[in-house]
């Protein structure tokens, strides 16, 4: 496997100067703790944590601009402390914040700078910037001041310079952040695109949902360590939450005898040959409690049956809803036992009228690796 | 890649650079033109209240000139006060504008986006100042200009030994230059430095007076200032046409400090620099 992008024991280690009552102590404040990383050439590795997780510091010291405490750092084979020159040649970055341009400078006039200042020579650049300008949707409005320009246009156009030198490592410091939701989501496109072009992208973001739908793999970084690190769908298997199967059901008809029933189950199924289900019960004829009780005994005794082969520990729980029953069956991968459910209770004369799963999601995982507060 | 299309190092790509950086500082000068204006008239501007004020103590009939003349070395005190003020000016704004350019740029939120460039530090340093200090040095020329038609100064100049100090000067001012754009990186605000600075050059240098009024232990110090063997050299070369015979001493002393300022001033700004990346306070505002 060929990274683009390693750590080994990364740890940065602030010394801040603290005074309290007429005495000034020196208190070291650790933003990165011992970070071992590793993306694969042409991944887009989200890089996840609440604000003062240690991000931006990791961000900064891959980008050269931070000098680690200790540990290593390699970035598209290069040191980031021994060779800082080619690690900077291999990287395109974007940093949080709308002022990283010239403001009084056009769009075009700021990446003709960056472009030479990144060696490209003056007629390729100008090839070059028609093409970003065109990649991020800004030819139309090249020739502008950038002080015109709306946030999101300003966050377009920091993309652009990333791109210009076309590194084979992108790094995106909160590249959404504070983008109304259509250029966010522009954004997001943008650089699953350039992705698929087969750059590596590093991004960290603390929008959960937008790493679980744009990043390939995931690290959870919190206090400056990182908690967990794999694709978005094994991170939610990590969480101690449960899958919740949820299903609704009825009777075929109500031949169940109990107290106050009508004996209404003659029609049959023309397929099946069971009881057809009757549509018109009304208030009148809602089962009374003895009846609804061995419903509910009957679907839990059904269902429990369907699960317990594979998922012993699940919980099953029966409630009367409506015209019929609602069953909640929770435990590990318990939507996988829904065919199982689904024949059990049809075998048993229930017929299923609807289905609903819910999983655990990265923010439940999250949560759990990171605690309930955010900082 | 495209950005290894010229190697970081090779001189065509040094050469771009300077050019880019210099042509973004004008185009952003440009945006400001009230500013732009400023520029070459606030100079004049500052120069005159120095030479009305030694017209004034020069007595009646200009009588106090050869009293001037034993402690100057020469009778010309509006040319000397004109000098002195320029080029005190041209110092202080070349000084200033290293160090401050990058102090701009953490201003403005770009410092770290430079930062991030393959580019040499030391070539960052460069690009960002040389366009003031071509304007600089132009406001410095009109100054010699205006005070030469409004006052009938004479020059002599010898225009080599001329070019010779100026480019030895640029030399000693950009070391210098090195090390408060270091600094200022490193400290950020640092008006009160700037005010200490220009406060402490115009006594050392002697930028209104002759050097020879000072008392003897502030010559001392004054003697390892380089703005004052700049002010001397350059008074001797236009105000009496010195030739390279008269001024052996100075331009030895300017070549020295024009050699080894620039590698302590370039070591000193390193040093701070890496200060600032291990606070990590490159774009910190």
């Amino acid at each position: 496997m060929e990274y683009a992008i390693t750590t080994e024991g990364l740890t940065k280690v602030y010394r801040v100067r603290q005074t309290t009552d007429r005495k000034t102590e020196t208190r070291e404040i650790k933003a990165v703790l011992d970070l071992n990383l590793r993306i694969c050439r042409g991944e887009l590795f989200g890089l996840l944590g609440v604000n003062g997780a240690g991000k931006t510091t990791t961000i900064r010291m891959l980008a050269t601009l931070l000098e680690p405490t200790s540990g290593t750092a390699v970035v598209n084979g290069f040191d980031v402390l021994k060779q800082p020159v080619d690690v900077r040649r291999s990287i395109g970055c974007l940093l949080p914040g709308e002022r990283s341009h010239y403001w009084k400078l056009t769009a075009r006039e700021n990446l003709r700078f960056f472009g030479t200042l990144y060696g490209i020579p003056p007629r390729a650049l100008e090839n070059r910037i028609e093409q970003v300008l065109d990649i991020v949707g800004l030819s139309q409005r090249a020739d502008e001041r950038v002080e015109n320009y709306s946030t999101g246009m300003r966050q377009r156009l920091a993309l652009a310079r990333a791109i210009l030198h076309d590194p084979p490592v992108l790094i995106l410091d909160e590249p959404t952040a504070g983008l109304d939701v259509h250029s966010a989501r522009m954004l997001r496109r943008m650089v699953q695109e350039l992705a698929a072009t087969g750059k590596t992208v590093l991004l960290t973001t603390h929008n959960l949902q937008e790493a679980e739908e744009v990043c390939t793999r995931v690290a959870i970084i919190h206090g400056g360590r990182i908690l967990a690190q794999d694709a978005p769908e094994a991170l939610r298997a990590l969480s101690t939450g449960l899958d919740v199967l949820e299903v609704t059901c009825e009777r075929y008809a109500l031949a169940v005898t109990g107290p106050g029933l009508k004996e209404e189950g003659k029609a049959k199924e023309p397929m099946t040959g069971r009881p057809a289900i009757d549509r018109r019960m009304t208030e009148n004829e809602i089962p009374e409690e003895a009846a609804i009780e061995s419903d509910r005994l009957q679907i839990e005794e059904l269902v429990r049956r369907a699960v317990e082969a594979r998922c012993s520990k699940c919980s099953v729980t029966v409630a009367r809803q409506d015209d019929g029953y609602k069953v909640v069956v929770k435990g590990r991968k318990v939507a996988d036992e829904f065919p199982s459910i689904a024949v059990t209770l049809t075998n048993g004369g229930w017929r299923v009228t609807g289905f609903n799963v819910s999983r655990p999601r990265l923010e439940d995982v999250f949560v759990e690796l990171t605690g309930p507060t955010s900082e | 890649m495209h950005s290894r299309s010229v190697g970081t190092l090779s001189p065509l790509y040094q050469l771009r650079v300077l050019v880019a950086m210099t042509r973004k500082r004008l185009l952003q000068e440009w945006a400001y033109k009230a500013d732009f204006l400023t520029w070459f008239v606030a100079p004049f501007l500052f120069v005159l209240p120095f030479i009305f004020q030694a017209r004034f103590y020069s007595g009646p009939a200009d009588t106090g000139r050869l009293f001037f003349a034993r402690w100057a070395g020469t009778a010309e005190y509006v040319g000397f006060i004109a000098i002195g003020a320029a080029m005190y000016l041209w110092v202080t704004n070349i000084l200033w504008e290293i160090g401050f350019s990058f102090r701009d740029e953490q201003v403005e939120g770009t410092l770290e986006e430079l930062w991030l460039t393959p580019v040499p530090r030391g070539l960052l340093v460069l690009g960002n100042s040389i366009a003031h200090t071509v304007i600089n040095s132009v406001t410095t020329f009109i100054i010699l200009l205006l005070v030469r038609v409004f006052f009938g100064v004479s020059f002599k100049v010898n225009w080599t030994l001329f070019a010779l100090v100026v480019v030895l000067s640029w030399s000693a001012l950009y070391g210098l230059g090195f090390v408060y754009s270091g600094l200022v990186m490193l400290l950020k605000e640092s008006q009160s430095l700037v005010s200490m600075g220009n406060e402490l050059h115009m006594l050392l240098a002697g930028v209104t007076f002759p050097l020879s009024v000072l008392p003897v232990w502030i010559r001392g110090f004054s003697r390892l200032t380089p703005l004052a063997w700049v002010l001397t050299t350059l008074r001797a070369v236009i105000l009496e046409g010195a030739s390279w015979g008269d001024l052996g001493t100075e331009i030895a002393v300017l070549s020295t400090m024009a050699a080894v300022i620039p590698l302590v001033g370039y070591a000193g700004f390193l040093v701070f620099e890496r200060l600032t990346r291990k606070r990590g306070t490159v774009g910190t505002y």
